[in-house]
């Protein structure tokens, strides 16, 4: 590749950058991220397609199709996508059916990763590392919660975008074959599961103001339990909604018998706060 | 009032700048939402703590593949309003919050399934023109005006006209409705933490969620504490694995030996 299209490919490659920040403003339930996918690959789609409309058009059709994914993940998609896009252009042999091959074997198993890595436990983790200084009313509380998920979250964007651009398809499909990626989110649950049994006992409160025995020697429920094993009571709320999910027992009626458990239970006091 | 309720659809709008402007960069939080919103009712350090406390509060729920579950932004920005105009927090912030995000929930999932084919059709159209420039003009600004901007609308609707009222509202409420909500409060982290143990569950796993249970209960381990501990557990596993498992060290390695062929 010679250096002018290098530093020309650089540039896309920034814009790119730029634009996956943006990409998520026409998700819906049809294509959902799929348009903005399309949006993303547009500088790429100027800078490859340049002057023939025929192989522009057909290249936008691509792109508007079906996708989604964890958004810190799209740009190692479009990475790929991009270095494909190239060698269409460039080869007379490419399969352009490979560029949407890529993108939909990499959509499930990039997104099980994401979601459970950032979404959920990376996110819950910058959760806790802040959540002292915002109850004590700290303004670094919520400045320390973004940049602590969001620093990362950019890294992964912006060397996504470069490492599928360099590695190309061959990389992700290795990967996709190779139980790395399983291997990465069975660690990454491990990780989870420390931090929810850490924050049960830190963040969930649930207290009862009920006494056990008469007069002088009435000792109250809480601490009776609390030499047994301290915080039982929101270990036990967990493990109890924990069995309703299981049981496939539909969000919003969990929701609405916590409130209504919570009321009646501080009614007839035997729930305090 | 007038000029509150204009910094109020900005502030709802840069949460929604966590789909169009951030990347899921998570400013729609309430941690986020309710210090902003304190500061713009002149009273930031509430904002924080009710910001915290409704995080805690909604802590599970993560907008995973297709789902979206609640409306985090008018959850955080109108619970934080209340909980400041009435005095109450928390509890406000639950009573008015919880309704006010499901109607604002209604009116996005109305405009996802009525209104969004009608720019995504025009998005077909111009990739069928080959027209990249029009078509990324209707990605972003379609997207952002007809998934948003209504929603915007209402928390601004919600908080000029909510406010007056809020407070003979949560005087007609119980006390022990009240106080209710608050224990509302204290128990929903477990819900939260309960649908994320549903998506990440697995039997042999359970033992590291006592662990974490157990290192905080007992020996009052801090969660980062906890975290960074997990992550040792997760290098010692790592380092074995690659010590008593050479063939699938060396496959992998073997891969990235030869992935350079772009």
């Amino acid at each position: 590749m010679s250096m002018s299209s290098n530093i020309k490919m650089n540039k896309v490659l920034h814009k790119t950058f730029w634009r996956t920040f943006t990409m998520g403003a026409s998700w819906e339930y049809t294509r959902q991220m799929g348009t903005g996918y399309c949006y993303a690959m547009v500088p790429a789609l100027k800078s490859i397609y340049q002057g023939d409309k025929r192989q522009m058009e057909i290249a936008l059709e691509r792109h508007m199709q079906f996708f989604n994914i964890t958004n810190i993940f799209a740009p190692l998609v479009l990475g790929t996508s991009i270095a494909m896009e190239e060698k269409n252009a460039s080869s007379a042999d490419f399969s352009p059916d490979l560029i949407n091959n890529i993108k939909i074997s990499l959509m499930g198993p990039l997104s099980a990763i994401g979601d459970s890595l950032f979404l959920s436990t990376w996110r819950i983790i910058c959760t806790g590392l802040a959540i002292s200084l915002c109850q004590a009313g700290n303004i670094l509380g919520p400045i320390i919660f973004l940049l602590a998920y969001n620093i990362p979250a950019t890294l992964i964007r912006y060397f996504g975008l470069k490492i599928g651009y360099k590695q190309g398809s061959s990389f992700l499909n290795k990967l996709s074959d190779t139980n790395i990626i399983q291997n990465i989110s069975d660690k990454a649950s491990i990780l989870g599961m420390f931090v929810i049994g850490s924050m049960i006992p830190s963040l969930v409160v649930v207290n009862t103001p009920l006494k056990i025995g008469i007069g002088k020697n009435a000792q109250s429920l809480t601490s009776i339990l609390n030499t047994i094993m301290p915080n039982m009571l929101p270990l036990l709320a967990t493990i109890i909604i924990f069995a309703m999910l299981k049981k496939k027992v539909k969000v919003v009626w969990i929701l609405v018998s916590i409130v209504a458990f919570s009321i009646l239970g501080t009614w007839l006091h035997f729930l305090s706060i | 009032m007038f000029l509150k309720t204009i910094l109020i659809g900005l502030v709802a709008l840069f949460g929604y700048g966590e789909y169009f402007l951030t990347g899921r960069g998570m400013v729609a939080r309430p941690i986020v939402m309710g210090p902003l919103t304190g500061l713009v009712l002149g009273d930031l350090s509430t904002g924080i703590k009710i910001g915290a406390a409704l995080e805690l509060a909604y802590i599970g729920v993560v907008e995973v593949g297709a789902s979206v579950p609640q409306d985090m932004v008018s959850a955080g920005v109108l619970g934080t309003v209340f909980a400041i105009s009435t005095g109450k927090g928390t509890s406000a912030a639950l009573a008015f919050g919880l309704p006010l995000s499901m109607l604002v929930l209604l009116v996005q999932n109305f405009a996802y399934v009525a209104v969004c084919p009608w720019y995504v059709q025009k998005c077909d159209d111009y990739a069928k023109a080959g027209e990249p420039d029009k078509l990324s003009r209707m990605s972003f600004w379609g997207g952002t005006i007809i998934n948003f901007v209504p929603s915007v609308i209402l928390i601004m609707l919600a908080f000029y006209f909510g406010n007056s009222f809020s407070k003979e509202i949560i005087a007609a409420i119980p006390q022990f409705v009240q106080d209710g909500l608050v224990v509302v409060s204290g128990i929903l982290p477990a819900f939260g933490f309960a649908m994320l143990l549903e998506q990440i569950l697995r039997k042999e796993i359970i033992p590291f969620f006592v662990i974490g249970f157990l290192l905080t209960t007992y020996l009052k381990v801090p969660i980062i504490g906890v975290a960074l501990f997990g992550a040792s557990v997760i290098a010692i596993m790592y380092f074995y694995e690659k010590k008593y498992q050479p063939n699938m060290a060396n496959s992998q390695l073997g891969d990235d030996d030869n992935v350079d062929e772009f």
